[in-house]
């Protein structure tokens, strides 16, 4: 197409000076302050920054709307949020985050994600309670609520083939007042893919996993990995719960990008023991454990013969509580099975996320409940929001809030791998360039309505052959 | 969606065919014909074939395909006098490759389709520059409504001739099934239709019967019998498929 063809799109360009000021929202892009009413700035990651607005309906309803810096210079859209669209377009579950809107501007390349907004988010609320200092830890209903709302959106995700691959506390959204209150929203998929019939390795996408939530057959260099490490992830969240730390704390090796990890292997192994090929045969196979990196192999003194899991989720849950007892972890006997078959080594070995839903841990009083800060009508506790709503349609500027993903907690990445361009790593540091006044090209993901005339309903029926092909 | 077609965005995409009738208005009041813009259409789909080929396996033939089926797609709603195909074509390759998690650098596309339109066949096709690449690509997106997800039939097929403990039958039911994509039942019909359409072309072709086992399918046989008859026709149509020049002259008419 020339760009005389483009008349349909084209769009009275502003003379928009850039602002120099540092007022956190002079970067809000022109085409989404004229839909939204722009409050402030909630996160800024990687991928580019996080606003909080107001839909201009009526009551107006509040969005976090994620704005992709540009990708890489020449190679368009960040196939990160190629990733996000095309699966969250399709997902449906009460604990996935819903997308509500794309927004994507064509004049000046720009891309915006709108989803539903959620106040809270588990790694708030984590460091919401250690601030409060030793003492009040979260309730075992709302960890229990929490921890089953995240696998029932895990199972969903694995149901259809999704593998999230970057499931931390800072991803783990937990909707404030209103109809949702306490309802477990699983965010930011920005790695996450389809994992059925790869056409390449899985381990071609480079690092998955935010180092503290990694799996050991990640770490081992695994080439094929599957949905156990999401599990294994949700494991550490679950012992991150009742610790208030996380429970692998290793330090990163930022270099290489494929560096081996030593340090997080050595405290996963400070916990649960040295794997062992009797218990784990792929090990073997496991790069990093074939050739013995670091010698990595070698049973030391600080690694018990067997697990501590046990020991050290107490020992880590009644420093959390201080000197009151810790609730959420006076039922150890289904607890600490749950946690141990979570963070099992092998990873066929591992519970999967069906089966952890089923677990006695969650049969148990009490028992998981959609709203997970309220409890029999009382509600347990009230996180502080997320920013302080101004009046309706207020741009008042907000102090810019920590970011998201915190810097304090390593970030997930994809490694620049032999032919993919890692255009989700772009420097956080990287100002947005102002973009001038624009119409936008605006699509709801919704598309056309169910039974719209230009689509031909064909609800599964008897034309199926007798096998699904569809299991796969 | 990655394991329910009926309930993917997929299957709202099929089309009745009154819907290809509607297609492309405008570049018939401009004169082209049914028959001459579906000439130019497959013309685009082998080219963009041809370049996955030559990708030194970079391209999968199953992303070429899910390029082919955003391209057919695209032009259900859009024009070629409003967007060049030639250059629609491409970005929809550069976009598959990203949803099929085999992502190619802009460059590199473009030393491959440069390496394709230099010789042969594709001599006189234009390149698209590379910001045209990425504007179609976001025209693309947008006018897909952001579906990406394409179900592949080649699953489908795999299954299926095992199950029929038809295994012999597959080499030439991957050919039909890969040649399928030069025709437009991929809009009309579901993955898995089409799987079962290109075993029993197979069969034909290689003098095999499969009618016992496509009689314990509860399957629509006659739906099977319509996409098997189609894709006959096709492929004896388009033994002799247009030239670069012709494509060119073609859209010279409508630009």
């Amino acid at each position: 197409m020339n760009t005389q063809n483009r008349s349909k799109y084209l769009v009275p360009q502003n003379d928009g000076a850039p602002s120099t000021s540092q007022d956190p929202l002079a970067a809000v892009p022109a085409y989404l302050s004229e839909r939204y009413t722009v409050l402030d700035r909630v996160g800024e990651g990687t991928y580019g920054v996080v606003f909080r607005v107001l839909t201009k309906d009526q009551p107006p309803r509040m969005l976090a709307i994620k704005t992709f810096k540009p990708g890489k210079e020449g190679d368009g859209i960040s196939p990160t949020a190629i990733r996000e669209i095309m699966l969250l377009r399709e997902l449906r579950h009460d604990n996935i985050v819903h997308l509500e809107a794309v927004h994507l501007h064509r004049p000046d390349p720009s891309l915006s994600l709108a989803f539903d907004y959620a106040e809270h988010d588990l790694y708030e609320m984590l460091r919401f309670h250690r601030e409060r200092g030793m003492g009040p830890v979260l309730e075992t209903y709302t960890v229990k609520s929490l921890m089953w709302q995240l696998l029932d959106g895990l199972q969903y995700l694995h149901a259809n083939w999704i593998m999230h691959r970057d499931l931390k506390p800072s991803n783990i959204l937990v909707v404030g007042e209103g109809e949702e209150q306490g309802r477990v929203k699983i965010g930011d998929f920005g790695l996450a893919r389809i994992y059925a019939c790869p056409l390449r390795p899985l381990s071609d996408n480079g690092v998955v996993v935010t180092i503290w939530y990694r799996a050991p057959e990640l770490l081992l260099g695994a080439r094929h990995y599957t949905p156990a490490a999401d599990v294994w992830a949700a494991g550490c969240i679950l012992a991150e719960m009742l610790a208030l730390r996380p429970l692998f704390q290793g330090n990163e090796r930022k270099s290489p990008a494929s560096a081996f990890q030593a340090e997080q292997c050595n405290k996963i192994f400070r916990v649960l023991g040295l794997p062992t090929v009797s218990s784990w045969p792929a090990l073997e196979h496991l790069p990093h454990w074939r050739d013995n990196t670091e010698n990595i192999r070698a049973q030391k003194l600080e690694y018990p013969p067997k697990s501590r899991l046990a020991e050290v989720i107490a020992e880590y849950s009644a420093l959390a509580a201080g000197s009151g007892a810790n609730p959420a972890v006076q039922q150890r006997g289904a607890l600490t099975d749950l946690l141990s078959r979570m963070l099992a080594y092998n990873p066929e070995d591992r519970i999967s996320a069906a089966d952890a839903l089923e677990h006695l841990y969650f049969k148990e009083e009490p028992q998981p409940g959609k709203n997970a800060f309220m409890h029999n009508g009382r509600l347990l506790v009230q996180y502080p929001r997320r920013c302080k709503i101004g009046p309706a349609g207020a741009t008042a500027s907000m102090p810019p809030r920590a970011p998201l993903n915190t810097c304090d907690a390593p970030q997930a990445r994809l490694a620049p791998s032999r032919n993919a361009t890692p255009a989700g790593v772009l420097g956080a540091e990287r100002k947005l360039t102002p973009v001038s006044a624009a119409v936008t090209t605006h699509t709801t993901p919704q598309g056309l309505p169910p039974g719209s005339a230009s689509t031909r309903p064909r609800p599964p029926s008897n034309k199926r052959p007798h096998l699904d092909p569809w299991l796969r | 969606m990655g394991s329910n077609f009926w309930k993917s965005e997929h299957s709202n995409f099929l089309v009745h065919r009154e819907r290809l009738i509607e297609a492309h208005k405008k570049d018939r009041e401009r004169g082209l014909t049914y028959d001459q813009i579906e000439e130019v259409k497959v013309f685009i789909v082998l080219y963009l074939e041809d370049v996955a080929k030559n990708s030194q396996n970079l391209i999968r033939q199953r992303v070429a395909a899910a390029a082919c089926m955003y391209f057919r797609r695209f032009y259900l709603k859009e024009e070629f006098c409003d967007y060049d195909p030639r250059f629609v074509g491409p970005a929809c390759l550069f976009l598959a490759c990203k949803a099929e998690e085999s992502q190619v650098q802009a460059k590199v596309l473009f030393q491959m389709l440069r390496k394709v339109s230099t010789t042969g066949k594709y001599h006189a096709l234009p390149l698209p520059d590379s910001a045209q690449l990425l504007d179609l690509e976001m025209a693309v997106l947008e006018s897909l409504e952001f579906n990406l997800i394409v179900y592949s039939p080649y699953r489908d097929l795999v299954i299926f001739l095992e199950d029929a403990q038809m295994t012999d039958l597959a080499e030439c039911a991957w050919a039909v099934l890969n040649d399928s994509y030069r025709t437009q039942l991929g809009l009309l019909h579901s993955p898995y239709m089409m799987a079962i359409a290109c075993m029993h072309v197979a069969s034909m072709v290689l003098g095999r019967s499969i009618q016992k086992w496509l009689e314990s399918l509860t399957c629509d046989m006659d739906e099977v019998l319509e996409i098997a008859q189609e894709l006959l026709r096709c492929f004896r149509q388009q033994k002799n498929c247009m030239s670069s020049e012709a494509c060119n002259r073609y859209l010279e008419f409508v630009m």
